[in-house]
């Protein structure tokens, strides 16, 4: 058993000094995952709209595969179907969503 | 290989749903089915060793996931979106536990010693008597503050996921609880290492200075 090094202590550190308060969990971050997404592939400022679901992709590794996996996915969906994803986009924001 | 792919008609949200819980379900379901696939083999593209069959087994979960949960799609994206998530997950679910499946927390936590007495210092630069000084009364400090501040659990979580690179879910099946409890789990974690860092009168910016860069 080896005792931390320090790269691994750097690592807790740094993570502990990037901690909010207001963290979502992963739940959160998965039920709205697809609107953030959609909001990405519209070109707009995903991270801007839902700054909590941004913050949450930087922090946890699971989630942020996924989220890389999907737009990948949607993406080749929507070159094959020649969906307007623009018009699902601002139907959501139509829809008084803000986001976080 | 050249695939051929289906033509898929288009449908909006309501037609989505309609659709899958009516007398046009096999189609609606077929057509999905095409969708779910097509996106999957992109979305799994990096991942070594994802067969076509894997792909069309977790396409099939993923439909009875769906078509068990389409009460609770809101609306809030597209139909196709909301289902491609749901297939998403099944799949890392099941590639993160293959990939997984001869690691033990054991193996993980065994590296890793958080109760020791001292950290060893790398010898990545030849700084000052006076950095060296400082860099391990910092070092001490932190290594104190982890093993006082954090449960035995926080820190098996800390080691096996932030150290051991566990995925969270996997880590969590192992200790008998669920993704979104584990990050919170390592979420207090953090928020009291981070306090008491503050406390001791650590600012951000001495703690990285000591520690060098990332």
């Amino acid at each position: 058993m080896a005792m931390l090094d320090r790269q691994e202590l750097n690592k807790i550190v740094r993570a502990a000094l990037e901690t909010s308060d207001d963290e979502l969990g992963c739940e959160d971050c998965l039920d709205q995952v697809d609107s953030f997404v959609e909001t990405e592939l519209a070109g707009l400022d995903a991270a801007a709209a839902m700054p909590l679901i941004h913050n949450h992709l930087q922090k946890c590794g699971d989630c942020r595969e996924e989220f890389e996996a999907l737009l990948a996915a949607v993406r080749a969906m929507e070159n094959s179907n020649g969906n307007n994803i623009l018009d699902a986009v601002r139907r959501f924001w139509r829809g008084g969503r803000n986001g976080s | 290989m050249v695939r051929i792919t289906p033509t898929v008609v288009e449908r909006t949200n309501k037609q989505w749903t309609v659709a899958l819980g009516g007398p046009g379900r096999d189609e609606a379901i077929e057509d999905l089915r095409a969708l779910l696939i097509r996106g999957l083999r992109s979305a799994l593209s990096r991942q070594s060793g994802v067969s076509d069959a894997a792909i069309e087994d977790f396409t099939q979960d993923a439909l009875i996931k769906i078509l068990d949960n389409l009460d609770s799609f809101r609306g809030e994206s597209r139909f196709t979106t909301w289902s491609q998530k749901i297939a998403v997950r099944v799949a890392f679910t099941e590639l993160r536990r293959k990939e997984w499946r001869n690691v033990s927390l054991q193996d993980i936590t065994d590296r890793y010693d958080t109760a020791g007495p001292e950290p060893r210092e790398m010898t990545d630069s030849q700084p000052s008597p006076e950095d060296m000084a400082t860099r391990q009364v910092m070092f001490d400090t932190v290594r104190r503050l982890i093993y006082e501040e954090l449960t035995e659990r926080q820190r098996e979580a800390i080691v096996t996921v932030m150290l051991g690179g566990m995925p969270l879910e996997e880590a969590a099946r192992r200790m008998d609880t669920n993704r979104n409890a584990l990050y919170k789990l390592l979420h207090d974690a953090r928020k009291k290492l981070k306090k008491r860092l503050i406390s001791e009168g650590l600012s951000a910016q001495d703690v990285l200075a000591a520690f060098g860069g990332r």
